[in-house]
Order: C-alpha cells, then sequence, then structure tokens
C-alpha cells in the first residue's frame, strides 16, 4: 500500500517529464526547420552592393582615406561568430559611420581555424586579398560571411570560391582567381597575422582595434560585441 | 544516504550546472566565443539548435538549475516533486541535444558536454532524494 502511494508520484513525475522533454524536442524540430537556409546555390549579391556601394575601397581599406577614426577588423571568413558580426552589426556600422566619412574600417583576414591541413580560411582570404588587389576585398569578404558554411565542414570548395569571385560585380573573377594563388597576397596575410598577434593574447575572432587614423589605436574589442559596444566607443572617440 | 545529504548533492550538482549554463548564456549575449578546449563550442553555440525561437537554449538550462536548487530550498512536496521533473526534463533534453551535436553539427561543444554530464549525474541523485524518507515531506496523522 505504501509502497503504491510512493509510485503514483514518480510515475506522475516520469511522465510530466516524458511529455515535457517531447514537447522541446518537436519544438526545437519546428524551429530549425523553419530556420533553414535556401539550399540555392545562387549567390546574393543585393543587400551587399547597397551596403558598399559608392563607399571607396582601397586594398583592405574601406571608406574615407582620411576619415578620423579607423576600425581595425580581425576575423576568420569561417568564424560564425565573425560572420554574425559582418552579417548583423557591420552594416549599421557602415550606415552611421563610414558612409558619413567619420570612420574607415580595415580587413585582417586570418586562419586561424583551419585546423588540421585545411584550408577553408586560407582560401577565402586570398580570394579576398586578391579581390584587394582590384579595390574589391570587401564584396568578396561580406559574400564570404553572407555565404558562410559550417566551421571546417570543407565549404570553401573551388566552385563556391569561383562563386563568390563571379558574383562579384565589377571583378575580374579569372584574374582575381589566378592572383589568389600567386605570392602577390601574401604580404597582407602575413600582416594581418602579425598585427594580431601582437595586439591580442589571447587571440579570438572577431577582434577589433580603434583608434584616430594614423596614429596608435586606443581600444580594444574583442567579440562579436553588440552594435552598442562599437557606436559608444566610437562617439566616444569622435568626441575626442 | 540521508535526503539531507541527497537534496544538498541535488543542489550542488544544479549549481554547477547552472554556472556551465550561465557562461553559455553570458557568451551567447556578449556575442564572444566561448574558451574551449576543440573549436566545436563556437561551431554549438553559433548553429541554429542553440536556440529555440529566439531563445538561448543555454539560458533555458540556466533557468531549469536554479529552478531545481530553489526546489532544494522550499521545503513542500510538490516543490520537490517539480524539482525531480525538472532534473528528469534536463536529462531527457540534454539527451537530444548530444544527439544534436554528434549527428546533425558533427561537433561536440565541451561546456555542452559537461553539461550533459552533470544531468546524467543529477537525474538518478533527483530521483534518490525524492524517495529518501523526509519527515518534512509528511504531514501528521490526525
Amino acid at each position: 500500500m505504501k509502497r503504491d502511494s510512493k509510485l503514483a508520484p514518480i510515475l506522475a513525475i516520469v511522465g510530466g517529464a516524458i511529455v515535457l522533454v517531447v514537447a522541446l524536442v518537436v519544438a526545437s524540430q519546428i524551429n530549425n526547420g523553419s530556420n533553414k537556409k535556401s539550399s540555392s546555390s545562387t549567390i546574393a549579391t543585393d543587400s551587399i552592393a547597397e551596403m558598399l556601394g559608392g563607399i571607396p575601397q582601397k586594398g583592405i581599406e574601406l571608406g574615407n582615406p582620411g576619415a578620423k577614426l579607423t576600425l581595425v577588423e580581425f576575423s576568420d571568413p569561417q568564424c560564425p561568430y565573425c560572420g554574425e558580426w559582418a552579417r548583423n552589426t557591420l552594416p549599421s556600422l557602415v550606415q552611421k559611420y563610414v558612409r558619413t566619412g567619420k570612420l574607415r574600417i580595415e580587413y585582417q583576414g586570418l586562419d586561424i581555424l583551419d585546423h588540421s591541413g585545411a584550408t577553408d580560411s586560407d582560401r577565402m582570404i586570398r580570394l579576398a586579398q586578391a579581390a584587394g588587389l582590384q579595390n574589391k576585398l570587401w564584396y568578396v569578404v561580406e559574400l564570404e560571411f553572407d555565404n558562410q558554411g559550417t566551421e571546417s565542414s570543407g565549404y570553401a570548395t573551388d566552385a563556391f570560391i569561383r562563386g563568390i569571385a563571379q558574383a562579384v560585380s565589377g571583378l575580374d573573377a579569372n584574374k582575381a582567381l589566378a592572383a589568389a594563388n600567386t605570392n602577390a597576397v601574401v604580404p597582407n596575410i602575413d600582416a594581418a597575422k602579425t598585427l594580431a598577434n601582437k595586439s591580442f593574447k589571447p587571440l579570438y575572432t572577431p577582434s577589433f582595434l580603434l583608434g584616430p587614423t594614423g596614429a596608435k589605436p586606443t581600444k580594444k574589442i574583442v567579440g562579436a560585441q553588440p552594435l552598442s559596444a562599437f557606436t559608444k566607443a566610437i562617439d566616444a572617440q569622435l568626441k575626442k | 544516504m540521508s535526503e539531507r545529504y541527497l537534496r544538498f548533492a541535488v543542489a550542488a550538482l544544479s549549481l554547477i550546472g547552472a554556472g556551465i549554463a550561465g557562461y553559455l548564456t553570458y557568451t551567447h549575449f556578449n556575442g564572444s566565443p566561448p574558451v574551449c578546449l576543440t573549436s566545436g563550442c563556437e561551431v554549438v553555440q553559433k548553429s541554429k539548435w542553440s536556440e529555440l525561437f529566439g531563445i538561448p537554449v543555454a539560458l533555458l538550462g540556466l533557468l531549469t538549475y536554479l529552478s531545481i536548487i530553489a526546489s532544494t530550498l522550499i521545503r513542500h512536496p510538490l516543490v520537490k516533486q517539480a524539482g525531480v521533473m525538472l532534473a528528469l526534463v534536463a536529462l531527457g533534453f540534454n539527451a537530444y541535444l548530444f544527439y544534436i551535436q554528434e549527428h546533425e553539427i558533427g561537433r561536440y561543444c565541451t561546456w555542452c558536454v559537461s553539461n550533459e554530464i552533470v544531468s546524467l549525474i543529477l537525474a538518478p541523485v533527483a530521483i534518490a532524494w525524492l524517495l529518501a524518507a523526509d519527515d518534512s515531506d509528511r504531514r501528521p496523522a490526525t
């Protein structure tokens, strides 16, 4: 009798737990079913063209060379946090500060997520730097983030790299693809690694340096922090 | 083992779970990658599976563990039963998340796996706590 009186609540608890777990799993499956990215291989460029259109680019630089402030972005094309920052935070910064000539941004690509002989990040950075030789680096970088696959999945195939290069309006894709495999892109890639290792210990991506253009950076920002963290730091330095 | 020790064990394990889930929640909102033994944490934390209708799964875990801790502090049989049920829910959902890491993402997040181990230990301890005799759970016979 006593045993039965103890068993009933246990069965109710286990039953309730099973119902809740099933509900959570179903919710998760529904949620991720609706989140699925389009499997279309078409690379959409409209939003990136809208964000960057009309803004001067030169090599790794985006924006007015005479801007009061410079933000240096250290990121890995495979890094999901970097992708999130590029998709969610960068467009607002470009709109508010770069387009208005107050801020210029430098891209320093890193391949720290290439493990066990993988070369996905390296290949994407090489293409970006090769596009930089035609002053189209930022289109390539943002397209790579916009079409980012799962880290270390080997998604940066030849077809992916070629697709990105061909999607950039005004970029000579064949020339960029050829340059990506030459030593012409190496100095910028090595310089990015050197500057990153000198500036951040430990080094996470994305990381940022902010400061007056042409002077030593005065502020470090680590992580894909919300837009407010960047606007606060930029506004404070613009007031100086 | 006495009810008191089991209650303490449930609270301690939940505190560890809350610590892990709290850290993952912090990194989720802060945008910085979790400190990780492998590169899997970043991938798992930024995967589509890390949120449930916009709510970080880590935050749900944190709230669950805090609720279990609360159930060890509020001495009432129904609250105790609710706490045990949450421990079982944590075990079941963590098993599902482990499956997702293995079969959908193909990477492991060491923090998440640690949390899954905590829930694996917590569930039987919570059941033992439920079964343990507790004078405070019984109303005096009239």
